[in-house]
């Protein structure tokens, strides 16, 4: 009996513990992905350093490239940084190679810029039918429905915005001015995309908004709007925020709609009616081409990455900083 | 009169106010209808596209020059592949990561930061998992472009979801169910495993199958992976190259030939077949075999 207890408890402390590997396994993704992001990051901001070693050189043939390419970086590491954060020449691919970042950055704001233009306004207004004004037959309904909005695969929606959107755009507004890739289709498709987040999040909140406050408007002799707009709304706008950060945050990692629809030439501008680049097109773009492990393409990759990875790393910290300021408490 | 006067402009400004409001819930219809729109235009212009070229060649055929005799039979099997592997990888460990959140943890700050650690990886761009096994598996584990990397890439990516979702099938369960089970005399584990575990099972399984939905359209973290162009073969085993059906669908969209966008199209509505059956199977499952406490 009491050596029946003594293995139970033993075997119960190894599940446990294999419990808690499975649990910090997370820990371990987050970390890996950081690890690999830095590491090569690192080594391409090194490469002008690497460069500068004749014995290395000697044994590397992609530093043997990049010292054809750019022998003015060689042994100028924070030139590197510098010209990576501030100029506007974004070109690994090519044999002179330039790697200021800017035009990736444009293009990633500007097509994100598009979407939450389509998605923030479309969305609150349909949270709000949804939460103050629908019966609740046609919200059980509608809800779901809009949410497959954010089920269906993105490369669907890249498909969409290539062959559907752009042609009905250049034919009955633009004309020739209109890139056959460009910011404008793919943002306004992926503002769809990312609608359902803004007004499924914004109804959850909105819904959370005690009644006692909306029947104390109305008897205050407030419209329906009025009392969506300047009692519900503002009780919500914690969660509304919060949504849309997140929304701006999915536009910005969003690949396929971009790869396909905006282009894979980076571009200095913000016209949206041009060909733009993303940081997440350039990656499919060097992905696609036959890019050896270790080459300088290959590193850039990475380091364009790491930018979206902060990035997105700052929205969401953003998002979880305007929950708690802006954080209305109810009892 | 000074009275009367104000009344009529307190009037007016009532059905101003009014009307305005009015016009204003007509807006919010609008945009609710417009997004339903989006969705119905969408999915017709998909099917005008492609329904012409659905046809069992395209189950049959590999990727060819020829729009005619192109079709998706690697891309489907390769699909299988993929979608399996990862299953074995990530659901049991999302699983039994959300019973030790939601059975075994204490709440501390460790505890918490572990859990907003997972909300962070559910947030991280999925391409950035694609260079995370492009880095790790492919490179450093010296797995190549193989299905294996694949599929472990897509079980990191799909982790986070099913924890969150496995957790909340588990929160469900009423504490009484527990405290009868430990009052006998259980183990944590035993009630885990024979009372927890069981009436969480049809919440769990729909998580796990949206995620595995999630997991079968994602296109971008596979392109690191070997998005080859051409894959005139059924895969042979794990380390074999591969593509999927999103992957192939990108690659038909990219060619300029738009005959190719009708394959490409044909495609998609396979694919949209197959989430519909998946999504469809989760729902039945839900509204089957939810026990309401």
């Amino acid at each position: 009996m009491r050596e029946g207890r003594g293995r139970r408890r033993l075997q119960e402390q190894v599940i446990g513990t294999g419990l808690a590997l499975c649990a910090w396994l997370s820990v371990g993704v987050t970390v890996a992905i950081v690890a690999v992001l830095a590491y090569e990051t690192l080594e391409f901001f090194r490469l002008p350093v690497h460069a500068g070693d004749p014995h290395l050189v000697a044994r590397r043939p992609d530093l043997q490239r990049f010292v054809e390419a750019r022998s003015d970086l060689v042994g100028h590491p924070w030139r590197l940084v510098q010209e990576f954060l501030t100029e506007t020449t974004w070109s690994p691919l090519f044999s002179t190679k330039r790697f200021g970042v800017l035009p990736l950055f444009a293009g990633t704001v500007l097509t994100s810029l598009i979407a939450l233009g389509v998605a923030v306004p479309l969305g609150l207004l349909a949270a709000i039918y949804l939460s103050e004004f629908a019966p609740e037959g046609v919200r059980r309904r509608v809800k779901p429905v809009l949410e497959l909005l954010a089920g269906v695969p993105t490369i669907v929606y890249g498909y969409f915005a290539l062959t559907f959107v752009t042609p009905l755009l250049q034919d009955r507004i633009f004309g020739p001015a209109m890139a056959g890739q460009n910011a404008l289709s793919a943002g306004l498709v992926m503002g769809i995309m990312i609608l359902p987040l803004v007004s499924s999040l914004s109804e959850d909140v909105m819904r959370a908004v005690p009644v006692e406050l909306r029947h104390g408007a109305y008897a205050l002799g407030a419209t329906p709007m009025e009392v969506a707009l300047r009692v519900v709304f503002p009780a919500a706008l914690s969660g509304i925020a919060a949504a849309c950060v997140l929304a701006l945050s999915r536009a910005i990692g969003e690949t396929m709609i971009v790869a396909l629809a905006a282009g894979q030439t980076p571009n200095w501008t913000v016209n949206p009616l041009e060909t733009v680049e993303t940081i997440t097109a350039f990656i499919v773009q060097v992905s696609l081409g036959d890019t050896p492990y270790g080459s300088v393409e290959y590193r850039t990759l990475f380091a364009v990455g790491m930018l979206l990875f902060a990035l997105t790393f700052l929205m969401n910290l953003a998002s979880l900083r305007v929950v708690q300021r802006f954080r209305e408490r109810y009892l | 009169m000074s009275v009367l006067a104000a009344d009529s402009a307190w009037q007016r400004r009532r059905i101003g106010r009014q009307r305005t409001a009015r016009m204003f819930v007509a807006a919010c219809q609008v945009a609710t209808l417009l997004g339903l729109m989006f969705l119905g235009i969408l999915l017709v212009d998909v099917t005008r596209d492609g329904a012409p070229y659905l046809r069992s060649e395209l189950f049959t055929n590999f990727p060819s020059r020829f729009p005619s005799q192109a079709g998706y039979a690697s891309a489907l099997v390769g699909t299988l592949y993929v979608a399996g592997i990862m299953s074995l990888v990530a659901f049991p460990l999302g699983v039994l990561a959300a019973v030790y959140l939601e059975e075994y943890a204490r709440p501390s700050p460790i505890t918490r930061a572990l859990e907003l650690n997972i909300a962070n990886l559910a947030a991280v761009p999925s391409v950035l998992y694609g260079l995370l096994g492009l880095g790790m598996f492919v490179e450093w584990m010296r797995m190549g472009k193989s299905i294996l990397a694949g599929a472990f890439t897509l079980a990191l990516l799909v982790l986070p979801l099913v924890i969150l979702a496995s957790r909340e099938a588990i929160r469900a369960v009423p504490f009484s169910v527990r405290e009868a089970a430990y009052a006998l005399g259980a183990t944590r584990w035993q009630v885990v495993r024979h009372h927890v575990l069981p009436y969480a099972a049809p919440g769990i399984f729909t998580g796990i199958i949206l995620s595995l939905s999630r997991a079968v359209g994602e296109t971008a973290p596979l392109i690191m992976l070997g998005a080859l162009q051409y894959v005139p073969f059924l895969p042979r085993g794990i380390w074999d190259y591969f593509t999927v059906l999103p992957i192939q669908i990108f690659n038909y969209v990219s060619l300029p030939n738009p005959e190719f966008h009708r394959v490409a199209a044909a495609g998609i509505l396979l694919l949209l077949g197959v989430l519909l059956f998946l999504n469809g199977t989760a729902i039945w499952l839900r509204n089957r075999a939810t026990i309401r406490w």
